[in-house]
């Protein structure tokens, strides 16, 4: 068959469009780069100022649930909020009084009117905030008929911003509560002291701390990489160097690789009838340990393999062809070679251990809990702590992110700022440990 | 025979042998290798020269599933039966596309020595020097032993890994296509680097180049489709071979 040869104006045009397709690519390539720029930029933003910025995208939602929580104040003859509202209803009514035909809900304010609006409704909001706090921490006292009487001892304190904090749930079902409560004017970074680190848990926001879920999930994380890192190296190591290349380990390699990629929440429906019931761990960190162990197996062994299957032949054979045993060439040459590759499946995994939550809410894992996991009786090296119940940090996040009071979502994006900094510091560690393991050997 | 068996450091007799997947690679082949001197293999590829030289030192080991059938005397003892260690430790190789480990140059030459378990600094110094020496390559490494093997050029690299052949004192040294990836002038050192070996050490060499086997070798092998077609000396095979396949070989008529 002849090969057509192009004329040099064909050749050229040819080149012409692969040129144009580089190009393309390339817009492409820095296009999907510039995305993930910004959804990072976003997410910092959302971790330092989340409620912030929470407040951002409802403003206008909140407008029109204020004006008729105003609306609501003013058409009640005897209301007592009536001269607490009194700005705010001047407002109110201006701006009903220039739309006559727009439906009330459908109310836009222009920018003078939104900068009125919102000086009327910072001067009410203080004391409506302070009634919410101090409601949401009557809520927190155990005896009952204590907490009725400082209900109601509060309730007939001032029963104007009652009323406002009442009509606030009527009308607009707690989206201004949430509001009133002061979260938007909240900043995460003013709550990362040093006080935040060492308090336990706490009922109120202010006084509550990550100092329980710290040290739970570092105990729980050393319990994982003890278990899971040298197991999972092993493994990896075995099935590429020893095992033979049959059918079955072609099925157990399959088995291995799909692991990797099963949700988590099955690990622990795994850890709660192996580890909890069966080997009777409870709901221990060991338990945990054991279940994010699990979790990260396959991530380890699957990066391990791939490592030391990066290692050229000749440098396996050069070894054995010295006299070296099958453990010598693995132990001088396979593993020093390829740490930097089964580091990076370490950091993956102990990554996505210590983001974990569903599997650890599984096997029972604590929301609150004020005490720290360790034994106080010399010496206190002892490993009784690896049967205390725990705590982890996303599990406290996610405790505070469910609670009304808002003060306590300040607490858990803050919290998260803590996780993200746990997390970076361990992946720290091993990136140095890698660099360093690296710049010893030389291809 | 071209060699006298009383003198022949090595006998193959009889050798077959067979891949994983049953391919008989070498067929009934029966030579002898001779005391201090170099025997090189050729052959066209795919003929089992590399395979037979692997053979020697039990590489195949490390790949299950492969079969040797005859014999392979090295001082009288058959080396199929030894644990393939043993070999390796006695039976030095170099291969085709120099492969120093990842490490420094002092490491590389001293790691057959510390996979015996010498670990004491002096001797291990002594034997780094006179490994280098032995490859002519102290002059140019001696006061870097401490840097990457990598930093050097791909002839320093193939002459390093020679010595660290050498490190161990070997009785047999194998050489699996030691040039081929290497420029002239790199070739052409690493040839009379064996010649000087060849004093000390019994050196079997397979190689791509007929050049390469007339200056350097003694003895040559000529092998096709995995049978020994031909074993004489040197000036024999390439002067007046008997077989006529071998005529056109190293005249370069095929292959």
């Amino acid at each position: 068959m002849k090969v057509s040869v192009l004329s040099l104006q064909e050749l050229r045009r040819n080149i012409k469009q692969r040129q144009v397709a580089d190009q393309v690519f390339m817009v492409f390539a820095l296009f999907c780069l510039l995305t993930g720029l910004v959804v990072l930029i976003a997410l910092v933003f959302q971790m330092f100022f989340g409620a912030l910025g929470y407040s951002f995208t409802e403003t206008a939602e909140l407008e029109r649930s204020v004006i008729g929580l105003v609306t609501q104040v003013d058409e009640q003859a005897d209301s007592p909020a009536k001269s607490q509202l009194a700005e705010l209803i001047q407002v109110v009514r201006e701006v009903k009084s220039q739309r006559t035909g727009e439906a009330l809900l459908e109310i836009k304010f222009t920018d003078q009117e939104r900068q009125r609006f919102n000086e009327a409704l910072l001067k009410v909001l203080p004391p409506v905030n302070d009634f919410a706090q101090k409601q949401s921490e009557a809520g927190f006292i155990d005896d009952d008929k204590e907490r009725e009487r400082v209900l109601q001892e509060l309730d007939a304190s001032s029963p104007a911003i009652k009323q406002i904090y009442d009509t606030t749930r009527q009308v607009c079902a707690g989206r201004i509560e949430r509001f009133f409560t002061g979260a938007w004017l909240c900043i995460v970074p003013s709550k990362l002291t040093l006080r935040f680190l060492r308090l336990p848990p706490s009922a109120n926001h202010e006084q509550a701390g990550v100092l329980v879920a710290i040290a739970g999930t570092s105990l729980v994380i050393l319990v994982t990489s003890v278990l899971a890192i040298p197991i999972g190296i092993a493994a990896g190591v075995f099935l590429e160097e020893y095992a033979p290349k049959n059918w079955f380990t072609g099925l157990i390699e399959i088995n291995i690789t799909n692991l990797a990629g099963v949700p988590s929440i099955i690990y622990g429906l795994l850890a709660l009838g192996v580890f909890k019931y069966q080997l009777a761990f409870g709901e221990s960190i060991l338990t945990a340990g054991c279940t994010l162990g699990c979790l990260i197996l396959p991530v380890i062994i699957v990066t391990t393999r791939e490592a030391i299957r990066a290692i050229p032949v000749g440098i396996r054979e050069g070894a054995a062809a010295l006299g070296a045993s099958k453990w010598q060439v693995i132990w001088d040459h396979i593993l020093p070679y390829s740490i930097g590759g089964i580091l990076t499946g370490i950091i993956v995994g102990l990554s996505r251990a210590i983001g974990e939550t569903a599997p650890l809410i599984t096997i029972g894992a604590l929301t609150f809990i004020t005490f720290l996991p360790i034994s106080d009786d010399a010496p206190f090296l002892s490993l009784k702590w690896i049967w205390s119940p725990f705590t982890v940090m996303p599990i406290q996040m996610f405790d505070w992110v469910q609670r009304p009071d808002r003060g306590f979502q300040t607490n858990a994006s803050a919290a998260g700022v803590v996780l993200v900094v746990m997390t970076l510091l361990m992946n720290g560690a091993a990136i140095y440990i890698r660099a360093y393991s690296r710049s010893r050997i030389k291809w | 025979m071209p060699i006298d068996k009383s003198s022949a450091k090595a006998i193959v007799k009889d050798f077959s042998f067979y891949y994983a997947n049953g391919f008989k690679a070498i067929k009934n082949v029966s030579l002898e290798i001779a005391e201090r001197q170099i025997t090189a293999f050729i052959g066209p590829s795919g003929c089992g020269k590399s395979t037979l030289l692997r053979a020697f030192n039990r590489m195949h080991d490390l790949y299950g599933g492969s079969r040797y059938e005859g014999e392979i005397l090295v001082d009288g003892q058959n080396i199929l039966t030894l644990d393939p260690m043993e070999v390796r430790m006695r039976i030095g190789m170099v291969f085709q596309k120099p492969n120093p480990f990842p490490k420094s140059i002092y490491e590389n030459v001293a790691y057959g020595l510390r996979v015996r378990g010498v670990n004491k600094r002096s001797i291990l110094d002594d034997a780094v020097e006179k490994a280098l020496k032995g490859a002519a390559l102290w002059d140019e490494v001696k006061d870097r032993l401490k840097t990457p093997a990598f930093n050097l050029s791909g002839g320093q690299q193939q002459r390093l890994c020679i010595a660290r052949a050498l490190a161990t004192e070997p009785e047999i040294l194998l050489l699996d296509e030691p040039t081929s990836a290497l420029d002239p002038i790199a070739t052409l050192n690493i040839e009379e680097l064996l010649l000087e070996l060849k004093e000390r050490v019994t050196i079997v060499i397979v190689t791509h180049n007929m050049q390469q086997a007339t200056r350097v070798a003694d003895y040559t092998a000529f092998m096709y489709l995995g049978e020994l077609v031909e074993f004489n000396t040197t000036t024999i095979i390439f002067n007046a071979p008997d077989n006529q396949r071998t005529q056109e070989y190293v005249q370069g008529r095929f292959g």
